[in-house]
């Protein structure tokens, strides 16, 4: 199923860096970097059947989900592990509502009344 | 140290593990800490083409892994070659349930310029020394380079600098034995008995293209014998090819014994899950006065992203040597 909705990245606060583009935001959930000033980021995930997390993989990471699992399969010899995957897209606004440096990605009509910061739209 | 290999399995046994989020290959967490538990095996046959062949359970480690911020550690356990059958004109049985430190550090990661490491880890030089267990290298054999030049493994201080994204400077530094003495003094799990290592070493990124080369000095714990090497490394990736080669020099420090190789490797990707590769390799030992041609050919096939079953052909130019080799192994 495609996602055809508008999507975003939210983060707790402000954007900590002048701006984030494709690169550093695809470079962060590859764990190829971890930061975006001094601040240390913790990206989430959606399920891997979740057709917005299919998006953004397709879109952002260009890689489908046997790369990518064979990607994270070389990273596992490394000690390095894949974003934390959390069940809905709910969970993550609530996350990163409470945990700063955590971001997201989440249809741009879900914010609601969140009290969350857009950081990234495609 | 078997003994700690006995307790460090039962404390896994006592410790829930969280098996929600568990992808096949990609470890196993232990209960709510953020530690992560993995390991990997694998099972070779060679078949040297007259009257003798063997069969060997070369690897079979546990790692066991975490990240706390920007702090990270990684352990790693290994029985190497702990059953050997030959067959043919010696027919021999051997075990070995010595358990190794292979790797067994720390890192710290305080933003994206820098990151140290301390304990012992992979010598970051050239590209195959970085993931070189059998399930995620490309061929069964390793290729003569990453054995005969520099140490695969130090235990000191790795301090990475990335100077821009395309540009990483990388420092090394070992001045004690291999960590793995304080478990077998006599034969530390490396390829060199070391107490001494120093590297320098440089990587560029320019699309496709990754660059590395390396300069050190080692020296041999036992016989105090000091070597100098250079390591050149260039990988190149475009779509279903991937070129890789590394090149090295080893030479004596009083200028004597000199000891030169590399390989030439092409991988062309049929899908996922089905590879080709072709390598030719060079080995030059002027303490042996020999120089050794070979090339191979092989096919790797992964039915899942972390299990792999490989075949390969080996011939020597000159001699017209060859073998066969066969591995099935698997991360988990």
């Amino acid at each position: 199923m495609l996602f055809a909705e508008q999507w975003v990245i939210i983060g707790h606060g402000p954007l900590p860096d002048s701006r984030l583009d494709a690169e550093h935001l695809r470079a962060l959930y590859l764990g190829e970097r971890h930061y975006m000033d001094t601040q240390r980021i913790k990206p989430l995930s959606l399920k891997a059947d979740d057709p917005l997390r299919q998006a953004f993989e397709r879109e952002v990471l260009k890689m489908d989900r046997e790369e990518i699992h064979a990607f994270w399969i070389k990273q596992h010899y490394l000690g390095k592990r894949p974003p934390k995957v959390l069940s809905s897209v709910e969970a993550v606004l609530r996350y990163v509502e409470k945990l700063p440096g955590t971001i997201g990605y989440v249809p741009l009509s879900a914010i609601g009344k969140h009290h969350v910061y857009v950081w990234y739209l495609p | 140290m078997s003994l700690f290999f006995r307790l460090f399995l039962l404390s896994l046994s006592i410790i829930p593990l969280h098996s929600d989020e568990y992808r096949f290959g990609e470890g196993i967490r232990l209960g709510e800490t953020p530690v992560y538990l993995g390991g990997y095996f694998s099972v070779d046959y060679a078949d040297f083409m007259d009257d003798r062949s063997a069969v060997t359970l070369d690897d079979m480690a546990l790692m066991l892994y975490g990240e706390s911020g920007a702090w990270r550690f990684m352990s790693e356990l290994e029985i190497n070659d702990m059953y050997h059958r030959s067959f043919g004109e010696s027919e021999t049985t051997e075990h070995s349930y010595d358990v190794h430190a292979e790797r067994v550090y720390v890192s710290y990661e305080p933003n994206d310029m820098v990151r140290t490491t301390l304990g012992k880890f992979n010598s970051p030089i050239g590209f195959w020394n970085m993931l070189p267990v059998n399930v995620l290298r490309d061929t069964t054999s390793n290729p003569l380079v990453t054995r005969t030049i520099m140490p695969r493994f130090t235990t000191g201080l790795d301090v990475d600098i990335t100077l821009r994204r395309d540009h990483r400077l990388t420092l090394l530094l070992q001045a004690t034995p291999d960590l793995d003495t304080l478990f077998h003094d006599e034969n530390p799990y490396n390829n060199f008995d070391i107490d001494r290592h120093l590297s320098l070493g440089y990587r560029y990124l320019l699309g496709d293209l990754t660059f590395k080369v390396n300069g050190g000095y080692f020296r041999e714990r036992d016989t105090l014998e000091a070597w100098y090497y250079g390591y050149a490394a260039l990988r190149y990736e475009h779509l279903a090819w991937r070129v890789m080669g590394e090149y090295g020099v080893r030479q004596n420090s009083e200028g004597g014994e000199e000891i030169s190789s590399g390989y030439l490797q092409g991988l062309y990707s049929l899908n996922i899950r089905h590879q080709l590769i072709a390598r030719v390799e060079s080995v030059d030992d002027e303490w042996i006065d020999d120089d050794v041609i070979f090339w191979l050919a092989g096919y790797t096939y992964r039915p899942f992203a972390s299990m792999v079953l490989k075949a390969e052909y080996q011939r020597d130019l000159d001699t017209q040597w060859q073998k066969v080799l066969f591995s099935f192994s698997v991360l988990f």
